[in-house]
């Protein structure tokens, strides 16, 4: 399983979006945030640079 | 005697033969929930002055031999994510609890159109994602095959309803599996359409990208009667398909004989070992589906944790696209569940959305490969049975790959059905999925399967 966020980087995210959390909030958010870092990680595959978003959404377009 | 439970099919034989009386299965429906609502928390709001308005003029069709068609007079219920013109909307939210749209949503029109009588307003997970909530205006709404029991979400409290015979349909949204998810755990059959086959306009948007409304019911005939009443072109949503409606009854009893199935084991057996009785569901349906002459195969596709690693990221960061205004100024407002996964959104670069539609393109391209060489696929709709609801882990989808989300990624058409059941007499069910806007198709082999078997003659003991 992937690290947690480093409190720095979470608390700049959180300051970001105006957020503010009791320390019992940030202590959980900041254990659960080692699933997003997985997530993350996960989508990275190795592609050729050109590789296009599916920003275009179009059910059943071949890419 | 009673009319309900009833499906929609044998309500509107009783309509179209004027045994029955639509203010009379209006007036029944209203008792039922009024009766069932302190245990179940289906319902946030009852509207039982629409509902018999409604139910004369269906009633006054029905005297003049001018019913408006198989979903006249039937009695059914809106997700409280989709707008109701003069009732409140509320996305079972305290954020929103005092929003009176002025229109109704396309999709409720088209249902009211068709000479449907609301009930009233339907339990969701706040905003159709945080759930099971504890600390919102309303309470969960309780599965009634043990009310100790979680329906799954968000489309909690139609799965609630209409497992409990209270109205034997109602909306749902599928952005992740919220149509699929309450379907499985309560018994019913519920499709999530294709992308783009039915209207979002007035529907509280989760995530643009992955959004799809769809109806629930007991059989996956009323599915089909029910989505037939809700597709087709709506140029006011900008995902709208442009193109005519599809027939979706026509073929709906022409069975599975030479259709090409693919099961995609690895998902429910492997990537996520699901429970033995969610399991011998899915065997269980592929072997009914062979013996009416389908031809099964196994299909691999990427391992179900990518497909949920890229659907919750996309779905993350749209949703907090949706509800960055009020982060500021109304985080409080928030149940504890969805505020901590906003929060948990903001963690979320600009850089990681865009890489994850880049995957997403890479898993439509895989899935469209793999469908080369079938017509259908099959899988679990379900981990397990439905767990306490006291138990659910607020971020049970971060924690483990969830089996519906691949479907909202590629767009296409996914349908719920019950293949019976497991731990304590809890439903399971499987999945159908087929190609986009091949939605007839998904519906034509879920009532083959259920022609074929027996499990829609079990109902919960308290919906008798």
């Amino acid at each position: 399983m992937a690290e947690p966020y480093p409190a720095a980087v979470f608390d700049a995210a959180m300051a970001r979006a105006g957020i503010t959390l009791t320390e019992a909030e940030r202590a959980t958010l900041i254990d659960v945030s080692r699933h997003i870092a997985a997530s993350t990680g996960r989508i990275r595959t190795e592609r050729a640079v050109g590789v296009e978003p599916a920003t275009l959404f179009v059910p059943g377009q071949r890419a | 005697m009673s009319a309900l439970p009833a499906t929609i099919a044998d309500l509107h034989r009783a309509i179209a033969a004027k045994s029955l009386s639509p203010v009379e299965l209006a007036r029944e429906a209203l008792a039922r929930a009024e009766r069932l609502n302190p245990t179940l928390h289906a319902f946030i709001r009852l509207t039982p002055d629409i509902a018999l308005d409604q139910a004369r003029a269906a009633e006054a069709r029905q005297m003049q031999g001018a019913l408006h068609g198989p979903l006249d007079g039937i009695p059914v219920g809106h997700k409280d994510i989709f707008e109701t013109a003069g009732v409140p909307t509320t996305g079972h939210s305290r954020v929103m609890e005092h929003h009176v749209p002025a229109q109704d949503a396309t999709v409720v029109r088209a249902w009211a159109e068709a000479g449907m009588v609301m009930v009233g307003k339907l339990a969701t997970h706040e905003f159709a994602w945080g759930g099971p909530s504890f600390d919102l205006p309303w309470p969960p709404a309780r599965n009634p095959w043990d009310t100790t029991r979680f329906t799954a979400g968000s489309s909690t409290g139609t799965g609630a309803a209409v497992a409990a015979g209270i109205v034997p349909a109602g909306t749902g949204s599928d952005t992740g599996g919220s149509i699929r998810g309450p379907a499985g755990l309560c018994g019913l059959a519920g499709i999530k359409p294709t992308y783009g086959l039915c209207s979002r306009t007035g529907v509280l948007p989760l995530a643009h990208s992955l959004d799809t409304t769809g109806p629930l019911a007991w059989t996956v005939e009323d599915c089909a009667l029910l989505l037939q009443a809700m597709a087709g072109h709506d140029p006011s949503d900008p995902s709208s398909a442009n193109r005519p409606a599809p027939d979706l009854l026509a073929g709906l009893g022409d069975g599975v004989k030479g259709l090409r199935i693919g099961i995609i084991r690895h998902f429910h057996e492997s990537d996520l070992v699901v429970t033995p009785a969610v399991r011998h569901g899915v065997d269980h349906l592929a072997e009914v589906l062979e013996a009416e002459g389908a031809v099964l195969s196994d299909v691999t596709l990427p391992p179900l944790m990518d497909w949920n690693a890229t659907g919750w990221l996309i779905l993350m960061v749209e949703a907090l696209a949706v509800h960055e205004p009020w982060l500021r100024t109304r985080f409080r407002d928030y149940g504890e569940i969805l505020r901590e996964r906003l929060a948990l959104a903001t963690l979320v670069s600009g850089a990681d959305y865009v890489q994850a539609q880049r995957r997403r393109r890479e898993l439509c391209a895989a899935m469209a490969e793999a469908m080369r060489g079938c017509d259908l696929l099959l899988t679990a709709a379900q981990a397990s049975e439905a767990p306490p609801i006291d138990k659910v882990s607020k971020f049970a989808s971060l924690e483990a790959p969830g089996l519906t989300i691949p479907f909202n990624l590629t767009g296409q058409p996914a349908m719920t059905v019950c293949t019976g059941f497991g731990e304590g007499g809890l439903p399971v069910g499987a999945q159908i999925i087929g190609r986009p806007f091949e939605d007839a198709l998904v519906l034509r082999a879920g009532h083959a399967f259920e022609r074929a078997t027996s499990w829609r003659q079990r109902r919960p003991a308290l919906a008798a």
